[in-house]
């Protein structure tokens, strides 16, 4: 088994999130205890460079969230007992598709509901420590301190998950971080070549403040989050094994151990032997990779791909799972260049000798692409998942990736397997001489499972039954009970006989159902149903008439 | 199945609530109002039982009609060393008794049961046949034991018991002598749906496998047959009489039984040539409650 690349060089680190309140002597003109919670865990992606072909970067920064009143100096305060438990914040750092255009997703939510009464706006500042101090972030000189956007105060939804970027999700440009002047912009920290060595971040030493002021001149709270990004993602699962079904593999798996970094979800993905996807384009990527020397970045609200800008880029929860879009950019990944002219009957591998690229194979799959995507989430307790779809006599690859909550990701390495035909009790029963297996009634009626008009109903069960609670319900019942039936009808000439001309307006409905156009299939009822009501309508037509000429 | 564990628990339900209604019918006097005592020979009216038992059920698939001595089931779910049938999986049961007649040396009842048993396995690899190139063929355990690869598949069996029974108790000794013990026996027919999943968790279909084979049935069906069940039932109410009648008054339950019973089943379809045998021969335990 050959590992595939990390996502990033970093080796996973805890994340570390210790806050403190300070309180200032201004204090005791205030009545509220503002308790500022950030959780902050900048999931950093970094970029990956043509050359090296390996994820590296880290990011520092410093948040300030100032909430003023009225005026820029002019702060309100806040009752405590609004706020006790604070505002928090999950901000996710990435980087976007250039080094020269990349961007943080910030996302701050209120815990508790604000007074409807209250008014203003907030401040959230990009700056160091010394950003507190009105003067300096006011200053004309200043440049330390950024304000990045003022939002009012009632904005802040409590827990919400909207998918506004009002508000609540703010994408800045994480050079702001770098250099907040933006006349004079740098580039991503992420990116390897340029390390921070400038601005407020580097010497903000893994440190984000965030300020609740009431008073211009000293903060209410200060709330201080030291920052472990992650620029990789959890641990990888181990003992990782697969075993062939029939048209499909089963991936066996060793979750991480308790006590690690620990991933949300599993998702595997799939090649085949020639290094192409085995199914479509997933229509969602939730987990954030490196691929083709940019960043490819999940997208979970339903503003669709964070090109450029983005939209958003925060913490993967249940809920916001809800919003996901049919968003892999189509435009972001090469669509496994090199690989299109392997031959149909795998004479060249991409994977030889079980994992190895072939020669000029770019390995899109060992890059992560998320175009490899097989399955949905998969359960952090789960530790085996079914792949179906394949074909049975060819290898395949797979890779399970355990990705946080973040969306970074970590591939397990190759792991090679192929479906092969089974024979399950019902097939070893009747290969052994064993009766007593039901059919379908048409089944017995028309002599074989393969008749073209038991296809029609076969079709109907599956396509139009089986989508409904009632229909699965009625097959439920269906599969109970008619066994017997069937028996006797096959055992009986005259029986099927009987059965195939009762079953004529059966099959009848299920291929007009199934297979005559909507348009036909409406002409054809009103057709149907003017035929029925004729009477009715004639009836209709004469007093309508009469009406008229009455009039 | 799960319809109809949800109709058996709903009748259960309603005959429990309807049961207090018979209290005018009560025995040894009215039943008692609200924060009353009940006489001290109370006792509400009898004409239900319900009972859920468990117990180990390996079918014997393996003799059924046509197999000639091959033994699929056991191939597949191995068993062990020196018994020709896997060991058995628990068969989860419930009973429904309605008691018709009622008399000094016992009272008579006609019961229907319903249950759910399944067991999985993994299924066999087919292999690869060199002469023909990529042929598949069966695993042929016995013959060539090397052969039998086990698949990352697993293949599900699943049995819905369904039986209706006349059911006697001998509960004289216990009305007369206040012993706890209350022996029965139960005959009757049954009819057992199977079916069989393949690694999908889809209705296993056997046609386009091993080549050749021309038949094309789902893994799915039923098997008529007749269970006897000779038990016996220990009386819980003699350790806590009190709360016996508590249970009696207040919610209708005449009595409380831990049971168990000898279970014969012989499913075989009285012999037909074309049906799975799911017979078996095990003990069942559980609760039985008279109302």
């Amino acid at each position: 088994m050959t590992p595939l690349p990390p996502v990033a060089t970093r080796k996973p680190r805890k994340f570390h999130a210790a806050f403190a309140l300070h309180t200032s002597a201004a204090m005791a003109r205030s009545l509220a205890v503002v308790l500022c919670v950030v959780g902050l865990p900048l999931a950093a992606h970094a970029q990956m460079t043509a050359s090296s072909g390996m994820c590296s970067g880290m990011m520092t920064g410093t948040i300030g969230l100032a909430i003023p009143q009225g005026g820029t100096n002019n702060f309100q305060t806040i009752p405590s007992t609004q706020i006790t438990t604070g505002v928090f914040g999950i901000a996710e750092c990435q980087c976007a598709e250039a080094a020269a255009n990349p961007d943080i997703n910030l996302e701050i939510k209120l815990t508790t509901a604000l007074p409807a009464s209250t008014a203003g706006t907030a401040q959230i500042w990009v700056g160091d420590s010394s950003c507190t101090n009105v003067q300096t972030r006011t200053s004309s000189s200043n440049t330390t301190c950024q304000l990045i956007a003022s939002p009012t105060i009632q904005d802040f939804t409590v827990n919400s998950t909207a998918t506004s970027a009002s508000g609540l999700h703010y994408v800045l440009k994480a050079d702001s971080l770098s250099n907040p002047n933006p006349a004079d912009p740098k580039m991503h920290s992420c990116d390897p070549t340029m390390p921070i060595n400038n601005g407020p971040l580097a010497s903000a030493s893994n440190s984000v403040y965030v300020f609740l002021f009431t008073d211009p001149n000293s903060p209410l709270a200060t709330c201080q989050l030291t920052l472990s990004q992650r620029l990789q993602g959890p641990d990888p699962v181990t003992n990782t094994s697969a075993s062939g079904g029939d048209g499909a593999v089963t991936i066996n798996w060793t979750p991480p151990a308790t006590g690690s970094y620990s991933p949300s979800f599993f998702q595997i993905l799939c090649s085949d032997d020639c290094g192409q996807p085995i199914k479509d384009s997933p229509n969602t990527q939730i987990y954030s990779v490196c691929v083709n020397g940019v960043i490819s970045r999940r997208d979970l609200l339903s503003g669709g791909p964070a090109a450029g800008g983005g939209t958003d880029g925060g913490i993967i929860t249940s809920t916001d799972m809800a919003f996901m879009s049919a968003s892999v950019d189509p435009g972001r990944f090469a669509p496994h260049p090199n690989v299109a002219a392997c031959p149909a009957d795998m004479g060249i591998s991409a994977f030889a000798d079980g994992g190895a690229l072939g020669p000029g194979m770019t390995n899109a799959y060992a890059q992560l692409d998320p175009h490899y995507a097989c399955s949905d989430q998969i359960s952090p307790s789960q530790t085996s998942a079914r792949i179906s779809g394949l074909v049975n006599g060819q290898n395949y690859h797979f890779a399970v990736l355990s990705v946080d909550a973040y969306g970074n990701a970590t591939s397990s390495g190759d792991i090679l397997g192929a479906p092969q035909p089974t024979e399950d009790l019902w097939r070893r029963y009747r290969d052994s001489g064993g009766g007593g297996g039901g059919c379908f009634i048409a089944t017995a009626a028309f002599g074989s499972y393969e008749n073209r008009w038991v296809w029609v109903l076969r079709d109907f069960r599956d396509q139009v039954l089986l989508e409904h609670d009632s229909g699965r319900s009625f097959v439920d019942w269906y599969y109970a009970h008619s066994p017997h039936y069937a028996d006797w009808i096959a055992a009986h000439d005259w029986a099927r006989a009987l059965t195939r001309l009762a079953l004529v307006p059966l099959i009848a409905g299920a291929w007009f159902w199934l297979y005559v156009p909507p348009l036909q299939k409406a002409l054809f009822i009103a057709l149907v149903l003017a035929f029925v009501f004729r009477k009715r309508i004639r009836r209709i037509v004469a007093r309508l008439r009469d009406g008229g000429s009455a009039a | 199945m799960k319809r109809l564990a949800s109709a058996t628990l709903v009748a259960a339900a309603l005959v429990l609530v309807a049961a207090p209604a018979h209290a005018e019918d009560a025995i040894g006097g009215y039943p008692p109002k609200f924060g009353e005592n009940a006489p001290r020979s109370y006792e509400s009216s009898q004409r239900f039982a319900v009972e859920i038992k468990f117990g180990p059920y390996s079918p014997n698939i393996d003799a059924s009609a046509g197999l000639n001595g091959k033994t699929p089931f056991k191939d597949l779910f191995p068993a062990n060393p020196g018994k020709n049938r896997p060991p058995g999986r628990l068969l989860t049961q419930v009973e429904f008794d309605y008691q018709f007649l009622r008399r000094p040396w016992g009272n008579f009842a006609i019961g229907n049961t319903a249950g759910f048993y399944r067991r999985t396995s993994h299924s066999f690899a087919y292999n690869t046949d060199p002469a023909t190139g990529g042929q598949s063929l069966p695993c042929t355990p016995g013959s060539d034991t090397n052969t039998c690869v086990r698949s990352g598949d697993t293949t599900a069996l699943n049995i819905v018991p369904l039986s209706i029974m006349a059911v006697y108790r001998f509960d004289y000794l216990a009305r007369r002598y206040k012993i706890p013990f209350v022996p029965y026996f139960k005959i009757g027919l049954a009819y057992y749906v199977w079916w069989i999943e393949n690694g999908g968790g889809f209705l296993s279909i056997a046609q386009f496998t091993p080549p050749g084979a021309t038949s094309s049935q789902g893994g799915w069906g039923g098997t008529l047959g007749w269970v006897m069940n000779p038990g016996g039932a220990f009386l819980l109410d003699v350790l806590d009489p009190s709360a016996a009648k508590i249970i009696d008054s207040e919610l209708g339950i005449n009595h409380t039984y831990l049971f168990c019973e000898f279970h014969y089943a012989d499913i075989s379809g009285f012999g037909a040539a074309n049906k799975m045998n799911l017979s078996d021969t095990t003990l069942n335990a559980g609760l039985a409650f008279e109302f």
